[in-house]
This record gives C-alpha cells, structure tokens and sequence, in this order.
C-alpha cells in the first residue's frame, strides 16, 4: 500500500485515510484489511486517480450519483482491499478536513495524510457500530479523556 | 483485575505511548469485484457477509 500512498503524495492526489487504518496510525494497536481513503467529489481528482492506478481497478472510480449512488466504492487490487469514501457519517466537508489533516508517518516511513483525531474520533461516534467502541474510548483518551 | 484485563488501562498506556504497529501480511479474502454501495447500511451488510465467508474458509492466513 506504500507504492499507492507515495504515487498519490507525488501527484498531489486529495486524499485522508479514515477507519482502522487511521486508528492504527493513530497508535492503536489494531488490524484492518482494507484501506478507507475519503476522496473528495470532484472530477479532476477522481479522474487523476483512476489515471494512476490504472486497470488495477476493476471500474472506474465515479462521483457520487443524484440520489447518493457510489458514495463508498470499493475494489480488491494487488495493494489490497482499497475503499474510496466519497462522504460517510461524521466526515466534515472534505475541505475543512483536509485543512485540519495530519502526515502521520508509517512502519515503512511513509507519510501517510490522515484525518486529524478530532474528526477521526467525529466519525466514529457517528458510526458507533459495535466495533467502533473501542476506537472511541482510545481516541477520547489520547485526546484527554474529553 | 489485572491490568492486561483492564482495557481502560490499555487504552491509557496505548494512547500516552502512540507507536504505529506494524500491519501484518495476510492472504486468504474472498476474491471479489469491484463494488459501489449507495449507503453505510448497504456497505456494512456486504462487508458483514465479506467477513462470514472468510470465517467459512477458516480466516485469514497471516504470512509475516
């Protein structure tokens, strides 16, 4: 998943990692097996993505539809399971997110652009799935028990 | 209660000492195509589904 993280720094790709991905960044000790990447909705970016990453995405990636069609599209590539978010419960304007974003750098030295953990921790509360709660009391701690 | 039940306690120990964790390899998802969902309920169905056949097959294989 590095080659994917670095072609999108190189090229200025708009992209935040959220999900168990961002946890883990996060210092969660967690696993996720795919990548959730919030993408804005607009199509100079969608089509720069689809130009790098090429035929390993079996569709290309679209913008969202007038009645929210495609709005999480999802593809298994040679990097993994990759989930494009074009929006999602708790996910601020992708602008003001992107503004607020954070490089946090991976175990292979990448620099990974990531929700910061205010928003990240937004997300989770408003998924609060079963599964969200333990990232929930770790971001709440790491933040100070807010 | 010993602390390495006390998730509390790991969450505090966790979060004042943030290191990122290597993710480990692992082979063995379902092979599928791509998918657009129109909704959270809709995705979170699929990927429930997702994780149902990968227990079916006995999960994840972890290769490093």
């Amino acid at each position: 998943m590095d080659e994917v993280i670095r072609l999108f720094n190189e090229n200025s790709v708009r992209y935040l990692v959220i999900g168990g991905q961002a946890m883990r960044l996060e210092g969660m000790p967690r696993f996720s097996m795919d990548w959730d990447l919030y993408v804005p909705d607009e199509g100079a970016n969608i089509e720069l993505i689809n130009a790098l990453l090429g035929d390993e995405l079996e569709l290309p990636l679209v913008p969202i539809g007038p009645g929210g069609e495609n709005f999480v599209q999802t593809y298994q590539t040679q990097w993994g399971v990759l989930q494009f978010h074009l929006g999602g419960p708790g996910l601020p304007l992708f602008d003001e997110a992107e503004k607020r974003s954070v490089f946090r750098r991976n175990e292979n030295d990448t620099d990974v652009r990531c929700l910061c953990t205010e928003d990240l921790l937004a997300t989770k509360r408003a998924a609060n799935r079963p599964v969200d709660q333990a990232d929930i009391r770790f971001l709440e701690t790491k933040l100070g028990g807010s | 209660m010993k602390t390495c039940d006390d998730y509390e306690a790991k969450y505090a120990i966790w979060a004042g000492t943030p290191r990122v964790h290597p993710l480990p390899g692992f082979e063995g998802v379902p092979e599928f195509g791509a998918r657009k969902f129109s909704s959270y309920e809709e995705l979170n169905r699929w990927k429930r589904e997702l994780l149902e056949e990968i227990a079916r097959r006995g999960g994840l294989k972890w290769t490093r």
